[in-house]
């Protein structure tokens, strides 16, 4: 079954970064979706399915906390996995991302290739 | 609230450049005026804690921001358009850096955040760098790589 | 470490290629240089590279440099000349030794350093994942690659230790960190 990702940051730098990772790692291209914020990444999980959400924090119109926010509120998207992917580093912020269902966490600077294991890892592939 | 030397900004500038993009990116004596002269690209993000206040800017030649989005994308320089990368490097330098900046600051356990970065054009860039005079809370660091140049600034309130 | 009486030394800015049966391969005084070891475990072909520099300087005549002193073309030429050689490069299993911080002879830091961002660099632009590296401190370093099975040892301050064993899974990733 193929891994399904959406990448959600409002820099495409990061977005273009993200998706080299992501592709590294044997996800066909097909299988990766961005979005530039929360809104629209909870447009996209309505839409389609996903395994894996990449999320920013700092985002205009809907921010990373307020898409987890959302996301927990709704059961069928409970089985998709959260990674951060942020320059957020405030422990009490991040503790409460962990008590709504993320799992993962990469803070800005992150080497890139840290990112594709990290992909890597949650799929157990071998890259 | 941790003390941030000139030293320590300069290191949490370089250390973020190499991991993030594997720029290398040393002092050479520039001065923040011949680079701004040269740099084409800008923006700047505003820190908001309960007591303190500051900005963080960055400002990039297009040699240097062609060097980080190469370097991030995985690209040939020649590959990258300066015009098309520049905003959404310099923005997210801004990003990344304002980041290190507040952990530098004991972002980690005080109730800080980052606003979105905005970019800023000759005249703003100006203005801001007037804010920081001798002796005030301000740190400045002016950093080469292979293809170009970066200012870093920022300015506690 | 493993008996050199059959090896093979790959000296400072070079390179070797060599198959299971004809020993092992083996490069010493790796300070600020870098070892690039890559070996097919099915087609039981590897190659050791010693590398000292990142990149040719601008001015640099192509026609007269020495590939394998820099890290920028002398890691292709390894996996090319591998590739030749019947290794297939999603098979590779590639480790990396060296890159410290050594004050040389001209007093300049640093080159350590630029070496472990420009293999950075490299493998993040190629795809390539690190299987394992013993990078950066202060210490020189001897790196040997087992033909037979892939095995690399590394020798530091008179410690030895296995950087990487044969029918170890490539690990893709430290464990992930928690928020």
């Amino acid at each position: 079954m193929n891994h399904r990702i959406l990448i959600v940051d409002d820099s495409p730098l990061l977005r273009a970064t993200a998706r080299r990772a992501v592709l590294q790692t044997g996800v066909a291209p097909a299988d990766v979706r961005e979005a530039q914020n929360g809104k629209e990444a909870l447009d996209a999980l309505e839409r389609e399915a996903f395994d894996l959400v990449l999320l920013d924090i700092n985002m205009p119109v809907m921010d990373g906390y307020q898409f987890v926010e959302q996301k927990a509120k709704n059961p069928q998207l409970a089985g998709i996995k959260v990674a951060l992917v942020t320059t957020e580093g405030n422990k009490k912020r991040l503790e409460r991302m962990t008590q709504l269902g993320v799992t993962h966490y990469l803070r800005k600077p992150f080497a890139p290739e840290e990112l594709r294991a990290l992909v890597a890892e949650l799929f157990g592939a071998r890259s | 609230m941790p003390t941030v030397t000139a030293a320590d900004f300069r290191i949490l500038v370089a250390r973020a450049l190499e991991r993030m993009a594997f720029v290398v990116a040393e002092p050479t004596g520039e001065s923040a005026g011949e680079v701004l002269a040269r740099s084409r690209h800008h923006a700047a993000i505003e820190i908001t804690g309960d007591d303190h206040r500051a900005w963080l800017l960055v400002s990039a030649t297009a040699g240097f921001v062609t060097e980080v989005a190469a370097g991030m994308m995985g690209m040939d320089p020649d590959e990258i358009d300066a015009d098309e990368h520049g905003d959404a490097t310099v923005a997210e330098l801004a990003n990344v850096l304002g980041g290190e900046f507040v952990m530098a600051l004991g972002g980690d356990l005080a109730p800080v955040r980052l606003s979105l970065p905005q970019c800023l054009d000759d005249a703003a860039v100006d203005a801001r760098l007037d804010e920081i005079a001798d002796g005030e809370r301000g740190w400045t660091v002016v950093l080469a790589a292979d293809a170009g140049s970066l200012l870093v600034a920022s300015r506690l309130h | 470490m493993a008996d050199l009486l059959q090896g093979t030394v790959v000296g400072v800015a070079d390179m070797a290629i060599a198959r299971a049966g004809q020993g092992p391969l083996v490069t010493y005084a790796l300070g600020s240089c870098i070892g690039v070891s890559a070996y097919d475990p099915e087609a039981k072909v590897g190659g050791l590279l010693h590398f000292m520099l990142p990149q040719p300087g601008e001015q640099a005549d192509p026609r007269q440099l020495k590939p394998y002193m820099f890290g920028t073309t002398g890691i292709p030429l390894l996996f090319r000349k591998l590739a030749d050689a019947g290794a297939r490069k999603e098979r590779l299993v590639v480790c990396a030794a060296g890159g410290a911080e050594i004050i040389d002879d001209a007093g300049v830091f640093a080159i350590g350093k630029r070496n472990r961002t420009i293999l950075r660099k490299i493998f993040w632009k190629d795809g390539t994942v690190l299987a394992a590296e013993d990078t950066g401190g202060h210490s020189a370093r001897t790196m040997l690659l087992n033909l037979a099975n892939g095995e690399v040892c590394i020798r530091s301050r008179d410690r030895e230790s296995t950087l990487w064993e044969a029918g170890r899974r490539v690990v893709t990733a430290p464990a992930a960190r928690q928020p």
